[in-house]
């Protein structure tokens, strides 16, 4: 399995425990280039400066959430392209109807394991 | 509230059903307030939240620094199964992959705790609110002010009656605060929304520390398969994982405390409520939920349902479903 080396991937999550474990997934799994933001506002910030290959992001943050980044995303014209994972605990389907309609590319509900990251990385980014 | 406001005097005939109402409005009011004040729920605000708040903000502390500890091990044993050769380092990123992803415990603890703490909060507030409308808000028991009669004027039959009508619309906003302190976000028992989110910590401790300590029963097999050091260093690191796993007890524990202030809490709540002449179950009226709930909820963090308890919520496979319908 290789991962395009240009591939850079955003994690973004307010929890620093998810960070480090979402970044350690992705480095086993064979991604190198990595950034973090720990909300919604940090991430936009990231992204202005520099693309990204897929976006990782949780749902539950402040003040900007993962539902409103991706609103955010979809509405620029420069970033709207960009894949965009929710990883999130809201599992009620109003939310996931929501950031479907908002534009996601697929939902992960926590807890997960390594193998549905890959999954859905590999559904968002072609077979890797 | 004034329910001890002075009234008296001579009466004209035309004022006398009306002031005989409003007199047996006052003594039910001060029955009333005489149970309440016996029920102490100014104690919920003062007492058992604080206290319970206090008990959840050491969980989040104990589950963070124990994460903290096990991604550190984690880490560590990165580098030595880089280190080492094939099949042990296959063999131990598997096992270190099953340790980071069992480590999301301390995200769920925090989401959970999250919600409890915005539903104290929110108990909190209706209680100070009835509370303070009861002449309860702290302090001593109020003594009834001194009572001048005066001779009724002919335009306080009228008054009499607007005053009944403020004192009905009180009892009325009373109880329905009480009502509403019994509801969740979905119109469900709110209370019961909140034990379920405790006990749901405590499940998630429980299965997190069993999957990080069945992956360390399997790096000790992989140690014994490593010569030398580095087989020593894997197993001093299993050790401290081992130490991190204590969080597990200590969750349970404080988590165990926190249901038992709930219930008393519920207790309160109920007495409350009994005095009031409220029943929740047949007095509760279910919310009407509309679109603009749904994208209002959706944006707003404070509203945000956290991990779903036991037999709620939709599953990995069904949300893949579901994102896969055009």
């Amino acid at each position: 399995m290789v991962v395009p080396a240009n591939t850079s991937v955003l994690v973004v999550d307010d929890s620093k425990t998810m960070i480090r474990i979402v970044c350690n997934l992705l480095r086993q799994i064979g991604f190198a280039m990595i950034d973090e933001a720990a909300d919604g506002g940090g991430a936009l910030g990231l992204m202005q400066t520099k693309s990204y290959g897929v976006v990782i992001s949780d749902w539950n943050m402040e003040p900007m959430t993962g539902l409103a980044l991706l609103q955010n995303v979809r509405a620029n014209e420069r970033l709207k392209k960009t894949p965009f994972i929710m990883v999130t605990a809201e599992s009620a389907i109003d939310n996931v109807i929501a950031a479907k309609k908002a534009g996601v590319n697929d939902y992960i509900i926590k807890p997960f394991n390594a193998e549905t990251l890959k999954a859905k990385l590999v559904n968002v980014l072609g077979q890797f | 509230m004034a329910v001890n406001a002075p009234l008296g005097g001579p009466a004209t005939p035309e004022a006398l059903p009306t002031i005989a109402e409003i007199t047996r409005l006052i003594d039910h009011l001060q029955q009333v307030q005489a149970e309440v004040r016996n029920i102490r729920p100014q104690d919920i605000g003062a007492s058992q939240i604080p206290r319970a708040n206090d008990q959840l903000g050491t969980v989040l502390q104990t589950n963070e620094v124990a994460a903290g500890n096990i991604l550190d091990s984690c880490e560590l044993l990165q580098t030595l199964a880089n280190e080492a050769p094939e099949p042990a380092r296959g063999r131990l990123l598997g096992i270190i992959a099953q340790l980071f992803e069992a480590c999301d415990f301390q995200d769920l603890t925090g989401q959970r705790i999250r919600l409890v703490r915005l539903a104290f909060g929110n108990i909190e507030r209706k209680i100070a609110d009835v509370s303070a409308a009861l002449g309860l808000a702290g302090g001593p028991p109020r003594k009834p002010p001194q009572t001048t009669w005066q001779p009724l004027a002919p335009s306080a039959g009228s008054l009499l009656a607007a005053e009944l009508e403020r004192l009905g619309a009180c009892m009325q906003r009373i109880r329905s605060e009480i009502l509403s302190i019994g509801a969740g976000a979905e119109g469900g028992p709110m209370l019961r929304e909140m034990n379920d989110q405790l006990l749901a910590v405590i499940d998630n401790a429980t299965s997190s520390a069993n999957r990080i300590l069945n992956a360390c029963d399997k790096l000790e097999e992989v140690a014994k398969l490593m010569p030398g050091t580095r087989g020593r260093r894997v197993s001093a690191v299993v050790a401290r994982i081992y130490e991190a796993c204590s969080f597990q007890d200590l969750t349970s524990q404080t988590i165990a405390k926190v249901v038992s202030l709930l219930a008393e809490i519920e207790t309160k709540i109920d007495h409350l409520a009994l005095a009031l002449g409220v029943h929740p179950a047949q007095d509760a009226v279910p919310r009407e939920v509309t679109a603009s709930d749904l994208i209002e909820k959706a944006n707003d963090v404070s509203l945000l349902k956290g991990p779903p308890v036991a037999g709620q919520g939709m599953d990995q496979s069904e949300i893949d479903r579901l994102m896969k319908q055009g």
